[in-house]
């Protein structure tokens, strides 16, 4: 028998490298895993998936809302809607976006495409795009309905035209025009919850909230609380970043409702803020520690509270030069925020951003790989998403190159791949 | 005059567990001796002696005991008693079952000849509902009627000493049973908003109390809420309007569960929301195939010989925990002249939570290598604890077999 000599590699602590890394190892960042991670010093499968609801538009936000009484409910953030699921046996989800309702259908022809109203004002309160179906169809718990029906065009006040003749049975009577939200292309919702309101913003449509109680959500304010990019919780107000003013986007803008009245945005403490200092776009909001960290692309915002109504909040200081390119990418994890920097992943070490699992030994290897797989424009669209039961961060890159995500393990500070058959979108908690 | 003893039994509570045993027949004694069972348990010496009695406390019950005494081998007359400990039962009490009263109570000291189970109703006398010629504890009384109380004591003897005190006494005060009225929630929407709702049913008889249980979510699981209704239902269809004192917390969210748990989702592109769990091992069934990848080495950092060298593989250790039968797992080798792997699989397992060894044979010359190891299933999973790869240094051996 020969004598054989045996190169272990014990135990798994990681993919990376061995206990003792060879100086000859080629340059090759090939040691890889994928759909796995590292865990008690052994290799696992990640977590897999089944599936639970199946909406109508691409899903873009799961969100758990929970009122102070503690009554809860799982929403999702569609491309078009918002919707909130519905558990009860055979039923699925129903929509809460705002509908128009007026007057009430007096016919159809053509045969069915062409709907004639009476009393209603369509011109004005509908568009091309929203959704049309007959009170006595719709099955609102169960949806998506099949009934419904897209609107083609808004011909007058009292008739439109849908896209395909309608299905349902009723051709008379109430009916209800589900106003569709959209989305500006390659951005997504952002929301946050403020006194009991969950309040939702895209940069196409008013900022929105539902609180829980009415039919359908409605706009905060359609004239002081306008296509907002970002949106986030702060001092109990709501912060707007990224917005519209007199019509007008404002990229460098950031603006506050009244303390504890997101609807409220023409009281004296409620207000707006510059940063004209430097002229990179902002990219996120976040709050670490007592801080509120605005994030642009190229550089570092950290504000804090004054305790003054009327002028709630003062500069601390700003970072130059690491900013933000995935505004999406920014998560909440352990008090403070993860991000996907010009060059790195980072997080907020207090007010100075740190690289995420600064280990020269695996790190670079798996940054090598997300910078060598994700294109200049795929990176703006990374999103992030945190997994507290695993302690994993991860950032999906539905990228050209492969579905994959790049996990940050912070229990164990090891990087890991995965890759999915399915283009994921969101990640959120939800009731059971 | 002859030696002559007597027993002066000593009882508390219903026992019989010490004795006191008096000699008589002289106005002084001496030398005396007394014997229980055959055994001496009491010597007196003295002429005369001064003690004219013996305490026996060290008796079992219950047990027999003979007693005799002698003086000058003389003995007495003999005395044979039984000791015995019959107490009171406690802890009698009752509850109201599905058509019986169950009275229950707990037997205490030696175990009785009979047990005595007394009954009265609302005012009036005690009479025996049952007796048993054993120790018995609990009994199902199914002779009762609603508007009525019932009042219950036990006891127990033990033949030739007697009847115990009585145990405590239970009662209950029997109402009607409720009744099961199927009813309807007809407006969820207010039920929603408001914690409480108009409901309507048909009751089937004049009750004090309804159970009224919910059914919502469809599945008939709601809490039980108890309502009062105070006027008199007949067979009527009537509808009333009340609201419970707790709202069923089920209830309160529009079908929405309230508790703490909660459960983590994706969505995709497509509109689908995907339940994700740590012990769903397939992306909706599709498989997930995940792997480990050693770094490409030359063992140089290990073996410094093997710099440059060229090396043979003859096989890699896969060291695993056997969570599940029959699971499939693949070993890749690639080495430096290779274009594609080279790979190896197996089905091991029994799913006995075991760690295992498993070897994966190969025969691959190179100078750098790198190896392997993966899972592809849609309902297993597997744990990779460690790997090893056998080789050999070409340049100091070569071997056949």
């Amino acid at each position: 028998m020969p004598s054989y000599r045996i190169y272990p590699v014990h135990p798994l602590e990681h993919a990376m490298s061995t206990n003792n890394p060879a100086f000859y190892i080629p340059s090759s960042y090939s040691p890889l895993i994928l759909n796995g991670k590292i865990d008690k010093s052994s290799f696992q499968k990640r977590w897999g998936y089944t599936i639970d609801r199946t909406l109508d538009q691409a899903v873009h936000a799961i969100v758990l809302f929970t009122l102070t009484t503690g009554t809860r409910y799982t929403l999702y953030l569609t491309e078009t809607d918002l919707c909130k699921k519905e558990t009860a046996t055979g039923k699925t989800y129903s929509y809460l976006t705002p509908t128009y309702t007026g007057g009430s259908i007096a016919s159809m022809s053509g045969p069915k495409t062409v709907i004639t109203g009476g009393g209603t004002s369509w011109a004005t309160n509908v568009a091309a795009g929203d959704k049309f179906i007959m009170n006595t169809d719709h099955t609102s718990d169960a949806e998506p309905d099949t009934d419904w029906a897209t609107i083609q065009s808004v011909d007058s006040d009292t008739q439109i035209t849908l896209t395909s003749a309608y299905t349902g049975a009723t051709t008379s009577g109430n009916y209800k025009i589900r106003k569709v939200y959209s989305v500006p292309e390659d951005e997504r919702w952002t929301w946050c919850i403020v006194k009991d309101k969950f309040c939702f913003t895209n940069g196409n449509v008013n900022v929105q909230y539902w609180d829980g109680a009415a039919s359908t959500a409605s706009s905060l304010d359609s004239t002081n609380a306008v296509k907002a990019r970002y949106c986030m919780e702060y001092g109990n107000r709501l912060m707007l970043g990224d917005v519209y003013v007199s019509g007008i986007r404002q990229p460098l803008t950031i603006q506050w409702s009244m303390e504890d009245t997101p609807t409220n945005w023409t009281d004296p403490t409620a207000g707006q803020l510059d940063l004209f200092e430097t002229d990179d776009f902002l990219t996120g909001m976040g709050r670490v520690g007592p801080n509120m960290i605005l994030y642009k692309s190229q550089s570092t915002w950290v504000y804090g509270r004054t305790g003054d109504a009327f002028n709630p909040f003062q500069k601390v200081l700003d970072r130059r030069g690491i900013g933000c390119i995935a505004p999406y990418s920014i998560v909440d994890y352990w008090g403070t925020n993860y991000f996907l920097g010009q060059d790195d992943f980072y997080f907020m070490n207090s007010d100075f951003p740190n690289k995420v699992g600064d280990n020269p030994d695996r790190h670079s290897l798996i940054m090598h790989k997300f910078f060598e797989d994700v294109s200049t424009t795929e990176r703006k669209r990374v999103w992030g998403m945190v997994n507290q039961e695993a302690n994993e961060i991860s950032w999906f890159a539905n990228a050209s190159t492969g579905k994959f995500t790049y996990t940050y393990n912070t229990k164990h500070d090891e990087w890991y791949m995965s890759q999915y058959p399915d283009d994921l979108f969101a990640f959120g908690r939800g009731a059971v | 005059m002859s030696l002559t003893i007597t027993d002066s039994q000593t009882i508390s509570g219903g026992a019989l567990t010490n004795v006191r045993i008096t000699w008589s027949g002289y106005a002084n004694w001496y030398d005396i001796t007394l014997y229980r069972n055959g055994t001496l348990i009491c010597t007196e010496l003295g002429d005369p002696i001064t003690a004219t009695y013996y305490d026996d406390a060290d008796m079992s019950h219950p047990a027999s005991y003979s007693y005799i005494a002698y003086q000058s081998g003389s003995p007495s007359n003999t005395i044979n008693i039984t000791s015995y400990d019959l107490q009171a039962p406690s802890g009698c009490g009752v509850v109201k079952g599905s058509g019986v009263l169950t009275v229950s109570w707990t037997n205490n000291g030696d175990t009785p000849t009979n047990t005595y189970l007394e009954k009265k109703v609302d005012s009036g006398s005690w009479s025996v509902v049952s007796s048993w010629g054993y120790s018995r504890e609990a009994y199902d009384d199914s002779d009762f009627t609603s508007g009525h109380t019932y009042y219950y004591r036990a006891r127990v003897d033990i033949t030739g000493y007697g009847y115990s005190n009585y145990s405590n006494e239970a009662s209950i005060a029997v109402t009607s049973d409720p009744t099961t009225v199927e009813i309807s929630v007809s407006d969820t929407t207010t039920l929603t908003e408001d914690k409480g709702t108009t409901i309507s049913g048909v009751p089937t008889s004049q009750e004090d109390t309804f159970l009224i249980r919910l059914n919502y979510d469809g599945g008939g699981t709601g809490p039980w809420a108890n309502m009062d209704i105070d006027e008199s239902y007949g067979t009527d269809t009537q509808t009333d309007t009340f609201s419970f004192s707790t709202i069923p917390t089920s209830l309160a969210a529009d079908s929405q569960s309230i508790d703490t748990d909660y459960a983590l989702y994706y969505g995709d592109l497509t509109g689908n929301v995907y339940l994700t769990s740590a012990t769903e091992f397939s992306d909706d069934g599709v498989p997930i195939t995940a792997y480990w990848t050693s770094k490409v080495t030359d063992f140089g950092d290990l073996y410094q010989d093997c710099i440059n060298a060229w090396k043979t593989v003859y096989r890699v250790k896969v060291k695993y925990v056997d969570l599940y039968a029959n699971t499939v797992i693949t070993v890749y080798l690639w080495s430096d002249k290779d274009t594609t792997w080279t790979s190896q699989s197996m089905t091991v397992g029994t799913g006995d939570n075991s760690t295992k060894d498993i070897y994966f044979y190969f025969l691959k010359t190179g100078q750098f290598f790198q190896w392997k190891i993966e899972s592809a299933s849609s309902d297993k999973t597997f744990l990779l604890m460690d790997t090893s790869v056998y080789f050999t240094l070409n340049g100091e051996s070569f071997y056949i077999s």
